[in-house]
């Protein structure tokens, strides 16, 4: 009882905005997905703000080699919205790694696949 | 006048329902592994349980409501510490005319290490000490004596399998070593084992990280999981009565994780009489500090 007469003034003294973790939300492609042809981007769209500076976006073929442009930028200014370039891909299966620092520090990370299949 | 000895033995085996306190998310890789009711899950967070609750009845005549509140305070980023305790209100006594009482049990506080984290492998385990104080609620609710807990915690999500149905599944449990003092009350009880297993399936890493199938909503924040949780006595006493029951409880349920909070609700299933007679419910509210007051109440003392 007296923890919550506590924790519930400091919560609302807490004015200043609040932010969470950044997962990813969506993708395009889309997790999972198989597309006819090669995507020009990989795009992710985070549940919080994230960092570019500190955020990146790397996609690999089966191999493991390395295939995106290296290039993690926000689409349009929006701060949930990160994306990388991707050349030409041939048919195969692309594994995305993502490491992200939402806009209050806090570090996230994930992967997914797509598959290229025309 | 409830008799205190008889309303501690209800409030006893209730607590075989929450003697677990749950916890919060913890993050190893892309795995979260969220709050448990049951168990505790095998993090260290900035969290709270305002409430965590359930309803049972201990002796099949009897109800009794246990609300759990828990503050978790993380030191560094590995370590913490938690304070709580559990106010109960025991319904229709049938043993004392249908009477109701209500009081606080044992308070308790906690510190506690993650040890490793393994994010590849989504692999995270802590070890935790705890003390509960016996003689800190409401006579009759109190146990009456102290009791020292060692305890064990581990997470492993199926994530780095190569076979996409099974990597939603996360599995986590716990193990607990009870050491009840030698003073005038625990003198005659002896050391206890707990401890549990839960097994969870993640929809947000199922379509995060394996295949987007379209859920959205609310169902899309769900994780559906059965937990199982277990006591039994490590040793006998030479006191009639005084030996801990072995008891199996099963919960199935869900969590809807969220930005700020979560919310679980599960039923509960005795597997044998020590753990209860007919169904009960648990649930929790849980707050993640972390996340709503990154700068301040949810971050470490210290960063070392």
């Amino acid at each position: 009882m007296r923890l919550t007469h506590l924790i519930l003034p400091a919560m609302l003294c807490a004015a200043s905005p609040a932010f969470a973790h950044a997962f990813l939300k969506n993708a395009s492609p889309p997790v999972g997905s198989d597309v006819p042809v090669s995507p020009p981007t990989v795009t992710i769209i985070f549940t919080e703000g994230v960092e570019p500076a500190f955020s990146v976006i790397e996609v690999q073929n089966a191999q493991g080699q390395r295939v995106d442009k290296a290039d993690p930028h926000l689409v349009n200014g929006e701060q949930t919205k990160l994306a990388v370039d991707l050349p030409k891909l041939p048919q195969g299966t692309y594994k995305v790694s993502w490491h992200v620092t939402s806009v209050d520090t806090h570090k996230t990370e994930g992967s997914f696949q797509f598959t290229v299949s025309p | 006048m409830p008799t205190p000895i008889r309303v501690a033995a209800l409030v006893a085996a209730a607590a075989l329902v929450t003697t677990h306190h749950a916890f919060a998310h913890a993050v190893a890789g892309p795995r979260i592994f969220v709050n448990t009711d049951l168990i505790d899950d095998p993090g260290v967070s900035d969290e709270a349980n305002l409430p965590l609750i359930s309803l049972s009845s201990p002796d099949g005549k009897s109800w009794v409501t246990d609300a759990n509140v828990e503050w978790d305070k993380t030191i560094t980023p590995n370590l913490g510490f938690a304070v709580g305790t559990d106010w109960n209100f025991i319904a229709r006594d049938m043993l004392d005319g249908g009477k109701t009482h209500a009081g606080f049990g044992d308070a308790y506080v906690q510190l506690k290490y993650r040890w490793i984290v393994l994010p590849e492998h989504e692999f995270i385990s802590s070890v935790q000490v705890s003390q509960a104080f016996g003689r800190a609620g409401t006579v009759g609710f109190e146990s009456g004596y102290d009791t020292t807990t060692l305890s064990g915690y581990f997470g492993k999500g199926l994530g780095d399998i190569p076979w996409a149905p099974i990597r939603p599944f996360a599995i986590t449990g716990e193990l607990d070593y009870n050491i009840p003092d030698t003073g005038p009350m625990g003198g005659g009880f002896t050391t206890s084992w707990s401890g549990g297993l839960t097994l969870q399936y993640s929809i947000p890493y199922l379509q995060s990280q394996v295949k987007n199938v379209g859920i959205i909503g609310f169902a899309a924040n769900l994780t559906p999981l059965v937990e199982l949780a277990w006591s039994s006595a490590a040793g006998s006493s030479a006191l009639p009565g005084f030996n801990t029951p072995t008891s199996f409880l099963l919960g199935t349920g869900a969590v809807w994780t969220g930005r700020y909070y979560a919310v679980s609700a599960e039923m509960l299933w005795p597997l044998n009489g020590a753990a209860g007679h007919g169904l009960g419910v648990i649930g929790q509210f849980h707050l993640y500090f972390d996340d709503l007051m990154p700068n301040t109440l949810g971050k470490p003392l210290t960063e070392w």
